[in-house]
């Protein structure tokens, strides 16, 4: 697309575009882009401030991305997983900058080795408060009567942070994304957001999830009206009531779908939480297909795990035919000191952690390019922004925010882009 | 204003103050970039110019500039790009995001925490002896009896007694000797259950188990002795409570820092390790206290050793362990342990004499069932 141009005017999600939507207010605005006119002028220009249509457009191509993740298996595999940080920071920066709105570029400007600090002071808070907790509970009750409570205390924690994660990162991702020079932010604090969204997911825990879309709803409309482009505002309109009918059916279904369903609500939830969004005067429209994101779940996933198991079952083939070894490597009881299952295990070390090293790459590329990144592809490739807009009128509030990245996601194995 | 060779006419400038983008003319030289804006002329010097990204296959690249870290520009069509490439190679190999960028922090950092770790590890036996300590004696006891109630199910053995009373006056007075002058808020309860196991366990809060096989296989009662006072050490330091908190510690990091599949394969892996490797701390710990006791009495600790030297040839008929194995084991190796104990033995005098080594190995021809 990009490759093969006219000189002087050089690019297609180009402002003339919007400009040629603008005159015709009937035409369908679409991601696809269109051909401008080279001697066409430019709509923008900071002396004629014209009201623009915001356009939704994606640059990126899967073959680019393959081949960075490609690379990306052998970094992990060179440097013992520590590249991951980076590999998802610049997984980020790619999809960011290759997505335009309103014909300039988003920008990503996380860094892997904030992330890397995040995940490190996460990880060791996350540790200690477990410890602690065990402790208390050994202490007072011992471990076999302290199992039962050991149980709960562990759903109540990592429930906990799964909801804290939730805001963490998002707020992490938008701090960190620039449109045309100006900081998108997130206010509002983990607190507040943990308070918001506190009775809607007990009575969700409670009601075995009946009342679910009550919760989507309450944590989507808080990272939402949380959300500013500088001056401009995001407004979230949703209601928990309107998609209750969908999630009850798929609620019903779940037993006889084993959980399928769920990828359908997935892509139903998307839908409903775009299509309810607006950034000032700003509307988000999309058409993108639930049964086509269930498609890319369900296939991506399988094709993942088949990938996976593959690279695990050659893996074993070359382990076991080198140590003749095939015996349960992972006998977990450990209660027999020096036994011979103990001796295998050390001799088999160093395979294993071989393995390892390349099952785990393998793996997070596998379900990031086949899962995360076609949903994200089907997402831009069905949306549009309706709406004018006085680009003047955007304006920068503050710098960019420093800070540690978000750890919690991270711990929690929160998959995606 | 100079519009040769150097001349870009694609590219568009961002303030970074409002959202608006403008086309702009870029000079180009080795000096920097001048944009020409319609208010203005910027210089960018190039000592502060830093690429942002790489984008649609060399079509389009973004700069950024140290003073002004919001301001951009882009600069678009691959042929303008590759005449900024050639103006200035250096600044598009150091592009933001990269792991090169940020490798000297990561250095620091790892280091860091590389530092901090080994802190923390070496403090960590202190910190758990602490909390074993703040557990109270009567939950130690508890959690030793329920211990012991889950041992049971596997070694049914474990509910009876062998209670031949010249045999257990004998172990009493042992078990007095040992524990002359050492503060404890419970009871030491030892009792010698009808099992074949050649070998001795302590439980949190003050039980130890002789199993018959042991003292069948013991030549003398030194040797007895020797492991009793071991076991008593286990008791005295606390090290079944300290092990559950230890444990619950590298439990507690290893599920935390290594999440999915293949992370808790090398987490259990890893805790296995650090459990082991602690497990052989406590047992050098106990060697110390048997010893130490031992010599306070004027006896010696050579019938420890004699015990071992007999498990060691044993245990060289069973397998040839790897240097590996040997390493990850929760005891130290027998050979370490003896030439521990042989130095640091002073005492000659015998525990017991023939009559009541005698009695101590009839203990088991009664036996009752708790």
């Amino acid at each position: 697309m990009t490759d093969d141009k006219k000189p002087g005017w050089p690019d297609l999600d180009d402002p003339a575009t919007t400009e040629d939507a603008d005159r015709n207010p009937t035409a369908v605005v679409t991601s696809v882009p269109m051909t401008a006119p080279a001697q066409e002028p430019s709509a923008i220009n900071a002396s004629d401030p014209v009201k623009q249509r915001w356009q939704l457009a994606y640059h990126g191509r899967r073959k680019d991305l393959r081949r960075m993740l490609f690379r990306h298996v052998l970094l992990l595999f060179a440097t013992v997983g520590t590249y991951w940080f980076w590999s998802r920071t610049n997984v980020r920066r790619y999809v960011w900058g290759h997505l335009s709105v309103g014909g300039s570029r988003l920008e990503y400007g996380g860094r892997g080795i904030e992330l890397f600090v995040g995940f490190v002071i996460a990880g060791l808070a996350v540790a200690l408060l477990l410890w602690a907790l065990q402790y208390m509970i050994l202490a007072s009750v011992g471990p076999l009567r302290g199992q039962a409570i050991w149980l709960g205390v562990l759903y109540l924690v990592f429930t906990a942070l799964g909801v804290l994660a939730i805001y963490s990162r998002h707020r992490y991702m938008l701090r960190r994304t620039t449109w045309r020079g100006i900081h998108c932010d997130v206010v509002g604090s983990p607190s507040g957001f943990a308070v918001r969204v506190a009775i809607p997911l007990l009575v969700t825990v409670l009601t075995l999830g009946f009342t679910y879309p009550w919760l989507a709803v309450s944590i989507q409309r808080y990272l939402v009206r949380n959300m500013s482009v500088g001056t401009l505002q995001f407004t979230y309109s949703g209601r928990g009531t309107a998609i209750i009918m969908p999630w009850l059916a798929c609620w019903f279904l779940l037993p006889f779908t084993l959980g399928l369903s769920l990828a359908w609500w997935r892509g139903f939830a998307l839908r409903y939480h775009l299509n309810n969004m607006q950034l000032g005067p700003l509307r988000f429209e999309t058409t993108l297909r639930p049964w086509r994101i269930f498609r890319i779940y369900v296939v991506g996933t399988i094709l993942a795990s088949l990938l996976v198991y593959g690279v695990v079952f050659v893996l074993t083939g070359i382990i076991a035919s080198m140590s003749g070894v095939l015996v349960d490597v992972f006998d977990p009881s450990g209660l027999i000191i020096n036994s011979p299952t103990f001796a295998q295990m050390t001799a088999l070390l160093p395979s294993l952690v071989f393995s390892l090293l390349i099952v785990f790459p393998v793996s997070y590329v596998a379900f990031l390019y086949l899962v995360s990144y076609m949903t994200l592809e089907h997402v831009f490739e069905t949306t549009v922004i309706r709406g004018l807009i006085d680009p003047d009128q955007v304006r920068k509030v503050q710098d960019r925010r420093s800070g540690p990245g978000d750890g919690l996601d991270i711990l929690l194995g929160m998959d995606g882009i | 204003m100079s519009t040769g060779d150097t001349a870009i006419r694609t590219a568009r400038y961002l303030d970074g103050k409002v959202a608006q983008e403008q086309e702009v003319t870029l000079t180009l030289s080795v000096e920097g970039m001048t944009i020409h804006t319609t208010d203005a002329d910027i210089t960018w010097p190039r000592a502060e110019i830093e690429l942002v990204d790489h984008l649609d296959r060399g079509a389009r690249v973004r700069f950024s500039h140290e003073g002004e870290p919001n301001a951009r520009v882009v600069v678009l069509g691959r042929e303008a790009v590759e005449r900024c490439h050639a103006c200035w190679p250096e600044i598009f190999s150091n592009r933001r995001g990269g792991l090169r960028r940020d490798l000297k922090r990561l250095s620091i950092g790892v280091a860091g925490l590389a530092v901090a770790g080994a802190m923390a590890f070496a403090a960590l036996p202190i910190i758990i002896s602490i909390l074993a300590a703040l557990v109270p004696a009567s939950t130690e006891k508890r959690i030793g009896d329920e211990a012991v109630a889950a041992l049971t199910v596997l070694i049914p053995e474990l509910s009876k007694r062998c209670v031949d009373p010249d045999g257990l006056t004998v172990i009493e007075r042992l078990v007095e000797t040992m524990t002359e002058g050492l503060e404890r808020d419970t009871p030491l309860r030892v009792k010698v259950v009808p099992h074949r196991l050649v070998n001795a366990m302590a439980f949190p809060g003050g039980q130890v188990f002789i199993f018959q096989g042991l003292i069948d296989e013991a030549r003398s009662g030194a040797e007895i002795a020797g492991v009793l006072a071991h076991e008593i050490g286990h008791v005295h330091h606390r090290h079944g409570m300290e092990r559950l908190i230890r444990d619950g510690a590298i439990d507690a990091v290893t599920s935390v820092f290594s999440p999915g599949t293949t992370g808790s394969i090398s987490g259990s892996l890893a805790s296995q390790i650090a459990s082991r490797s602690y497990g052989r701390d406590a047992e050098r710990e106990a060697d110390n206290f048997a010893i130490e006791r031992l010599n306070s009495l004027g006896y010696s600790a050579e019938g420890i050793v004699d015990f071992f030297e007999r498990a060691q040839t044993r245990q060289a008929e069973k397998q040839d362990s790897p240097a590996l194995v040997r390493f990850l084991q929760s005891h130290p190796g027998p050979e370490d342990r003896i030439a521990a104990i042989r130095s640091g033995s002073t005492g000659n005098g015998q525990v017991l004499d023939q009559k009541d080594w005698q009695a101590l190995r009839k203990v088991c021809q009664l036996t009752v069932t708790e």
